[in-house]
């Protein structure tokens, strides 16, 4: 006989969120076993240490886990999994203090850096953005979230993360063309 | 500035996104719902061992102290001996007759106050 449980992969999402808002467990690890490779993509994109993003995501679930109950509609889960996604990430960047003077140490590992290093890649280049900076280009690259849901989003105003974006695109394209160049002649 | 995206970048972001094996992780993180809840139940179990342990020290004291607020209300106003008058005007010859009385008639003044203002 089968068990409910059995049926889940192949149930739609929004069933599944309601039954996880019970406090289903198995409803629950099917959200984690679909949702899972999405926000560790994310957070590796945030900080490119692999080991702390995959501890990140696995806040981010525990926090699902413990709040799930509060979600008022099941077919808002996405919108509602990035926002816990982006406040554990958030907590994380105010408990090591970086947004304080980011952006002068971001100009610093930048001006230190050589762009035309073989090394570099995507994450790397995310790397040596200033957190507000990544976060705001990660979230719109990334998510393909439009500037208005992004400053909604981090409670920023919609021109500061417009500014953000922007300096931030300037900037991967500058190391990455490099990179690329540098690529293409070896 | 509009939502544009540069689409070099755009491409990388996307071959950046790799489909992530999650047996493991997923494993992972449904043991660390299962730790978190006993932790909640140990903080629990802590608080009502606390809570115990304070009423059952403070128990004594407590009582010692509604004792004196039940006696300090129970204070005769005015003295009327022994007499009918004495029997008649018990529930409200004491501290808490009077309490009840001043609450009683500050409410009824308060609503006529409030009555004749809505009425102007």
């Amino acid at each position: 006989m089968h068990k409910a449980q059995d049926y889940y992969p192949n149930c739609p999402e929004a069933l599944i969120v309601s039954f996880a808002r019970t406090g289903d467990r198995s409803a629950f690890t099917e959200l984690v076993r679909r949702w899972q490779s999405s926000i560790r993509n994310l957070m590796r994109r945030c900080c490119s240490d692999t080991t702390l993003a995959d501890d990140l995501a696995q806040q981010v679930f525990l926090q699902v886990w413990l709040k799930i109950h509060t979600l008022k509609q099941a077919n808002a889960f996405d919108a509602w999994l990035k926002r816990l996604a982006v406040s554990v990430w958030l907590q994380h960047v105010r408990k090591k203090d970086a947004l304080r003077g980011a952006d002068e140490l971001a100009e610093v590992e930048l001006a230190q850096h050589d762009p035309t290093s073989m090394g570099m890649d995507l994450d790397q280049a995310l790397e040596t953005l200033a957190d507000p900076v990544r976060l705001c280009v990660v979230l719109s690259y990334h998510e393909g979230m439009s500037h208005t849901e992004i400053a909604k989003l981090i409670e920023l105003p919609l021109g500061t993360v417009k500014s953000h974006i922007n300096r931030g695109t300037q900037r991967l394209q500058q190391i990455l063309a490099a990179y690329r160049d540098n690529a293409e002649e070896s | 500035m509009t939502d544009d995206r540069d689409p070099l970048l755009q491409t990388l972001f996307a071959e950046a996104q790799r489909e992530l094996d999650g047996e493991a992780f997923t494993a992972h993180v449904m043991a660390r719902t299962r730790s978190q809840r006993y932790q909640v139940i140990a903080g629990w179990f802590g608080v009502a061992l606390v809570l115990a342990a304070c009423t059952w020290l403070l128990a004594l004291p407590i009582q010692e102290f509604a004792q004196l607020i039940v006696q300090g209300l129970a204070i005769t106003l005015i003295d009327l001996g022994d007499s009918w008058l004495a029997w008649l005007f018990s529930p409200v010859n004491n501290i808490a007759g009077l309490l009840v009385l001043s609450v009683k008639a500050i409410r009824i003044i308060r609503k006529k106050i409030i009555g004749a203002s809505y009425a102007n």
